[in-house]
């Protein structure tokens, strides 16, 4: 929280951001439902009020920030849709990435450091199931 | 009542205009200082403080609204959204003592955007004070979707 956006994915579908829970779930190949909801705390009325008009603010269909994200997503989709390239890459940042002492891999806040990590992970299980 | 029905109707058209034409700063100068924007998620009359709407906006949220949607550079308004709304069955439900009205009216909004025409529909509730300089200033605009049980598409434009 201190250090940076306070914002954690947890592999697979579990997201963090603020106040809020995520939840993701792969429909079809595409379609994905992302659940959200506010984190409300106990005998907290103000805090609660406060967290539920963040939510609002940032992240419901009427919300100013998640419409213009999932407006890209569904542009990238019709981008794939195109298939040329056939392939989408998520290399942005490898040549930055840097490994710390305890292996955790990290670079720039914007990199796809943390998708290459989720595929890397889900093509082990897939493979090793 | 005392209360002028035309007056109403014509405010409510020009609220109504103003939104559909993306004409941001005009619609936000229609508010009251103390102006509250909800849109109810989850059915008609949900705790605010208790649980999620769609938007529950106080005046200074309005006014962030306004500024994001006038930007330009809002992704689900490039290219913007072609709206005309139909409004009808205009009742002055209330006349508090302070001269405040309680107006309800029902409308029927068709968004076009990028190749998909949307059906929206619902019922507005206003609370519109008189204003000195004529006509009035709002100081609720609560939309009850018919739909709001269930989940809606982005709504990024004045509803």
């Amino acid at each position: 929280m201190v250090d940076g956006p306070p914002h954690v994915m947890i592999f697979p579908n579990l997201f963090l951001a603020e106040m809020n829970i995520l939840v993701i779930e792969p429909v079809t190949a595409s379609q994905t439902i992302q659940w959200q909801t506010t984190v409300l705390l106990k005998d907290a009325p103000e805090l609660n009020r406060r967290a539920l008009r963040q939510t609002e603010g940032a992240m419901g269909p009427a919300g100013l920030l998640i419409p213009d994200d999932c407006e890209m997503m569904e542009r990238n989709q019709v981008g794939l849709a195109a298939q040329q390239p056939e392939w989408l890459t998520l290399s942005r940042g490898t040549e930055r990435e840097q490994t710390g002492p305890d292996g955790v891999v990290s670079s720039n806040v914007t990199d796809e450091t943390t998708q290459r990590g989720i595929w890397r992970e889900y093509r082990r299980i897939m493979e090793s199931a | 009542m005392s209360a002028d029905r035309q007056a109403v109707a014509d405010f409510l058209a020009l609220e109504a205009r103003l939104a559909d034409e993306g004409r941001y700063d005009e619609w936000e100068a229609l508010w009251d200082d103390d102006g509250v924007y909800w849109i109810p998620a989850g059915g008609d009359d949900p705790d605010p403080d208790r649980k999620l709407s769609f938007a529950y906006d106080n005046r200074a949220r309005i006014a962030s609204r306004v500024r994001q949607l006038s930007s330009g550079t809002h992704h689900t308004q490039v290219p913007p959204s072609r709206l005309r709304r139909l409004i009808s069955n205009i009742e002055i439900l209330a006349e508090a003592a302070d001269g405040v009205l309680s107006v309800g009216s029902n409308f029927l909004l068709t968004e076009y955007r990028r190749g998909a025409l949307t059906l929206w529909a619902g019922r507005v509730l206003h609370q519109l004070r008189p204003h000195p300089a004529g006509g009035f200033r709002m100081a609720q605009k609560k939309v009850l979707l018919v739909n709001n049980t269930g989940d809606i598409p982005t709504l990024s434009f004045l509803i």
